[in-house]
């Protein structure tokens, strides 16, 4: 916008948002990781980073840090798994000759859930399966995806929880579940 | 309780993955509303956790089947934009909306060129905040009226463009037209030829014509209009010139020699016994053209030897032999 001291008055925004946020944030992490000591620490996190930034590219700083804090969140645990990963990998490479290393049977889930995933995304229709994958693998955003293949956000919108329901094996539809929250089949989009 | 197939409730597993989805683009009061879901129940948090622990599991992924041209319904409008700023004016094609835009007269007054020499890249931030490092002997062309439009008329540049959906930023190059709906992407101006590799967000090249969607990691290259080859590149070597560091995989000489001399400021020839084939390597263009034409000749087993204001590559050459 207006230089320097525009981003700098951007970043102090953003602390400030911290801590008037920071009940909730905390709220948040207890809920994701089961832990208040981990949760605690996990926002100390997102404060070092807030020292640290330079420029915030932000229009709504409370989503933003919210959506920081739910990130580390999931890159902890996912570090987690990975670091059972590795040392299976490990005891692949050196025979298993490692005793204490854990059975690697973890990585062998995350193996097998992402072959599901990619077997549940192949088996969509072909367009859900590309809109699902232009926007998770290639981070194009809704908007954009909307506008190249010329249908409504709410479309795009549709395709994609059709396509996170198909590799939850849910049905399409609200199959008589009790609150079938969103019945949100995905054939067409419409004229 | 209904459960799904993979042994969650189905009611929560769906709102989840609603939540998922909604908070993406959520604002504080969205994560409000998500807190007190999460909250409410053990089912809750368990579902939520799956789903999001599953989709980051996608994390890396590429899109195998990359999208190529799109299946996209035709362009409503097809003007032939021969010169962004000559007589026609300037059709925005959107799927919602299409936009014709004020007519920019040659002569109008906020029209300003920007130009790198061949001794230094440049930096410009538009009023915007959009941000092009412009690479040596690059030649630009602005508008202050309208940040959002800029011809590449020589060289190359790397763009991180501010994304407004209403309004996209354009990149007029050689006849053709590059729209950004996304952030970051490199376009290389050469002649006729020109290079567009993106490395975050993604770029709509030929909005009007060919409609190709660039998704980071991809990288176009239209020897011609009407042309157009695709391929990977890695997203993020893409630009690495503005922290000279160039990376190539499989390409040939003769295109290194030129990315290479575009960002050394030091024309680079190639013989043609050499300038087909491919090699794989990472060139430092920061310290000194000398050093990093001789790096590229050993990589090559070439000779490198000075010729004129420039050098040249040879198999034959008289040195190393």
């Amino acid at each position: 916008m207006e230089g320097g001291a525009g981003a700098r008055g951007k970043e102090a925004g953003l602390k400030a948002y911290f801590l008037r946020e920071r009940p909730m944030l905390l709220r948040l992490l207890v809920a994701r990781l089961g832990s208040a000591e981990e949760a605690e620490d996990v926002l100390q996190d997102v404060w070092l980073r807030l020292e640290t930034m330079t420029s915030p590219p932000i229009s709504q700083p409370g989503g933003y840090l919210f959506r920081m804090a739910n990130n580390i969140a999931i890159d902890r645990r996912r570090t987690a798994l990975s670091r059972t990963r590795r040392e299976h990998d490990w005891a692949e490479a050196c025979g298993g000759a490692d005793a204490h290393v854990p059975s690697g049977e973890e990585a062998l889930i995350v193996a097998e859930r992402l072959r599901e995933i990619d077997a549940a995304v192949a088996a969509l229709p072909e367009r859900t399966a590309h809109i699902f994958r232009l926007y998770r693998y290639d981070h194009v955003p809704r908007r954009a995806i909307a506008e190249t293949i010329g249908i409504s956000l709410s479309a795009v919108e549709k395709h994609l929880g059709a396509a996170y329901r198909a590799i939850h094996r849910l049905a399409a539809t609200g199959d008589g579940e009790e609150g079938g929250h969103v019945a949100a089949p995905c054939a067409g989009e419409g004229p | 309780m209904t459960r799904s197939p993979t042994g969650y409730p189905a009611a929560a597993l769906r709102e989840a993955i609603d939540w998922h989805l909604a908070l993406a683009e959520g604002d504080t009061d969205r994560w409000h509303e998500f807190v007190a879901w999460l909250e409410a129940d053990e089912a809750h948090r368990a579902a939520y956790d799956r789903v999001s622990m599953d989709d980051a599991l996608l994390d890396g992924r590429r899109a195998s089947s990359a999208p190529v041209a799109m299946p996209v319904p035709a362009p409503r409008v097809r003007p032939a934009p021969r010169r962004i700023w000559a007589a026609g004016g300037i059709v925005a094609l959107l799927a919602g909306a299409t936009t014709l835009l004020a007519l920019h007269h040659p002569s109008a007054p906020d029209r300003y060129r920007i130009e790198s020499p061949a001794s230094a890249s440049r930096a410009i931030t538009l009023a915007d905040g959009s941000r092009i490092a412009l690479n040596r002997g690059g030649r630009l062309l602005l508008d202050r009226a309208d940040p959002r439009r800029v011809v590449l008329e020589q060289g190359e540049a790397m763009f991180q463009v501010r994304h407004d959906a209403s309004s996209p930023f354009r990149v007029e190059v050689a006849g053709r037209t590059i729209e950004d709906v996304g952030t970051a992407f490199n376009v290389v101006a050469d002649g006729a030829r020109i290079e567009v590799a993106v490395a975050q967000g993604a770029v709509l090249y030929q909005p009007a014509g060919e409609r190709v969607m660039l998704t980071p990691g991809m990288a176009l290259r239209s020897p011609s209009p009407g042309a157009v080859e695709l391929r990977r590149v890695a997203a993020a070597s893409v630009g690495g010139w503005t922290s000279g560091r160039l990376e190539f995989d499989d390409v040939s000489i003769a295109e290194i020699a030129r990315a290479l001399g575009r960002s050394l400021g030091t024309p680079l020839r190639v013989a043609p016994s050499l300038g087909q084939r491919r090699i794989s390597c990472v060139l430092r263009s920061d310290r000194g053209a000398e050093m990093a034409i001789r790096s590229l000749a050993a990589l090559a087993g070439a000779t490198a030897t000075r010729q004129g204001d420039g050098w040249l590559l040879s198999t034959d050459g008289g040195g190393a032999g």
